[in-house]
């Protein structure tokens, strides 16, 4: 399954349960992210234990796209025997920045940075 | 539970809900102490969760104005490291190209213009010659010190670098918005008197560092219409000029001396009164229809002198070395000579004015007896 706007991709892999985000992801409010937001819970759903979530071809995210997947990391709280391990990269800078305050809202999520 | 008093309890909950109308209507449908620890377990729940939200909204709230600094601080580093290579581009791009580019008006604007512009070509004698026998390293020394030398000069007196080719530097003057070409043409060829001045100190340098110090430079410049823009391939585009004018500053600066420089007959109109000139014939060149006079740059001009081959002093004047040919004197020529003459000859005549006045049989002579007779009346 696979979202896709002018300079981004949201693609679900179930065979791998992975999740990857590719491109700019600049929507214009929290209703704009609930496509993503949606398939963020689908995709948790159908997941066996771990969902992976691969950041690192994702060049920006604004604040909005920030706070949905904040949204999405309380949800996670709540969903019985299921863990994400979210993928970012070093080289984009406010991805080790920002990603890593989602390890504040649930210790079910798990930050590599490569 | 029995010995709690029903009233007491009451009396705390009125003076806690006192200003909380609709809370306190839920605990006076209470009648019964078990409803009201009822009632107070729900809300403490609800409290407890209202909490957490709490909690919540915070932690996103500060992890969304993190992200925000984040985001804000990184474009501020970008846009100062955009600014920093603006500024760096701005050294290699003609300014004109360069507010097309700043301005994004690349795609808008038409991408080829005519203009007017003064050109101007240079190259070192026997450059390609030499390169076949110095070792690569002096090589890189002396054309590098060259080009630098040169390329500052461009800088300073403001002209477009269009390319270095080997030893060749090709520039252009007139490309700003609202130029006045005469005084972009002034420019121009003040800067060509100067990188010969330069090339003179070039020359000294590289002799005292073993390298060849009898190189000269020939320089050509023109002026007229070009057709200015991007040219070139879809990945790969050059803000060049070109044109038969473009053509005929380089066939200039072939003809050159070696350390002159050469100039066509619409380049000296525009800078006849501030640049000494000397007549070197016609030429025809490719692509232009008609013979082009030329004119070899000698030096600059006295500023207080109002002729070209006239230089008035406090005490009257000096005239400069004439080198007249009938044959390939232009009418430009003629004219200015024609003025530097009567000039020369009202200065003389202001002088002699009461004497010329006092003999009106004087006025019968023709110029060579009258020049006899004020010999033999040995007049001061």
């Amino acid at each position: 399954m696979t979202l896709k706007g002018d300079n981004y991709s949201v693609e679900f892999i179930k065979p791998s349960n992975k999740i990857v985000f590719r491109g700019v992801l600049r929507l214009q409010g929290k209703e704009h992210y609930q496509e993503i937001y949606d398939l963020l819970i689908k995709s948790i759903a159908l997941a066996e234990s771990v969902l992976s979530i691969d950041m690192s071809k994702l060049e920006f995210l604004n604040s909005s796209g920030i706070s949905s997947l904040c949204l999405f990391a309380i949800y996670l709280r709540d969903v019985p025997g299921k863990r994400v391990i979210i993928t970012g990269s070093n080289s984009i800078s406010w991805q080790a920045k920002s990603l890593n305050n989602l390890l504040k809202f649930t210790d079910k999520i798990q930050l590599t940075l490569v | 539970m029995e010995n709690l008093d029903p009233d007491k309890i009451r009396s705390s909950i009125d003076s806690l809900l006192k200003d909380n109308g609709p809370l306190r209507a839920i605990y006076d449908s209470a009648e019964t102490v078990e409803q009201l620890v009822g009632l107070t377990r729900n809300l403490m729940q609800v409290v407890d969760s209202t909490q957490r939200d709490l909690a919540d909204l915070r932690l996103m709230h500060e992890s969304t104005l993190d992200h925000a600094t984040n985001v804000e601080n990184e474009l501020e580093e970008k846009n100062a490291r955009i600014t920093e290579l603006t500024q760096k581009l701005r050294k290699y791009l003609p300014d004109a190209l360069y507010d097309q580019v700043m301005g994004g008006r690349l795609e808008a604007e038409s991408p080829h213009q005519r203009k007017r512009l003064t050109i101007l070509f240079s190259d070192i004698v026997g450059f390609t010659t030499l390169t076949d026998h110095l070792e690569p390293e002096m090589l890189s020394e002396l054309l590098n010190s060259y080009l630098d030398a040169m390329a500052g000069l461009v800088n300073k007196w403001g002209g477009v670098i269009d390319k270095f080719i080997g030893d060749a530097v090709m520039v252009f003057f007139g490309d700003r918005d609202g130029a006045n070409i005469q005084l972009e043409t002034e420019k121009c060829v003040l800067m060509a008197l100067e990188m010969q001045q330069q090339m003179s100190l070039l020359r000294q340098r590289w002799s005292e560092n073993g390298l060849p110090g009898d190189l000269r430079m020939r320089i050509g410049i023109n002026t007229g219409y070009c057709t200015l823009g991007n040219f070139g391939s879809e990945k790969r585009m050059d803000y060049t000029i070109i044109g038969g004018q473009v053509n005929a500053a380089s066939r200039l600066e072939h003809l050159a001396p070696p350390g002159g420089i050469l100039i066509s007959g619409s380049t000296y109109l525009l800078v006849k009164d501030k640049l000494e000139c000397l007549p070197r014939g016609s030429i025809a060149l490719k692509g232009i229809h008609h013979e082009v006079d030329t004119y070899e740059v000698i030096r600059q001009h006295d500023v207080n002198s109002p002729c070209t081959y006239l230089d008035e002093t406090e005490h009257g004047f000096q005239l400069r070395a004439l080198h007249f040919d009938k044959t390939t004197a232009s009418r430009i020529e003629r004219e200015e000579l024609r003025v530097a003459c009567q000039r020369a000859l009202q200065i003389i005549e202001s002088l002699d004015a009461d004497s010329l006045d006092s003999s009106a049989a004087d006025e019968a002579l023709d110029p060579a007896t009258q020049l006899e007779q004020v010999r033999e009346e040995g007049a001061p």
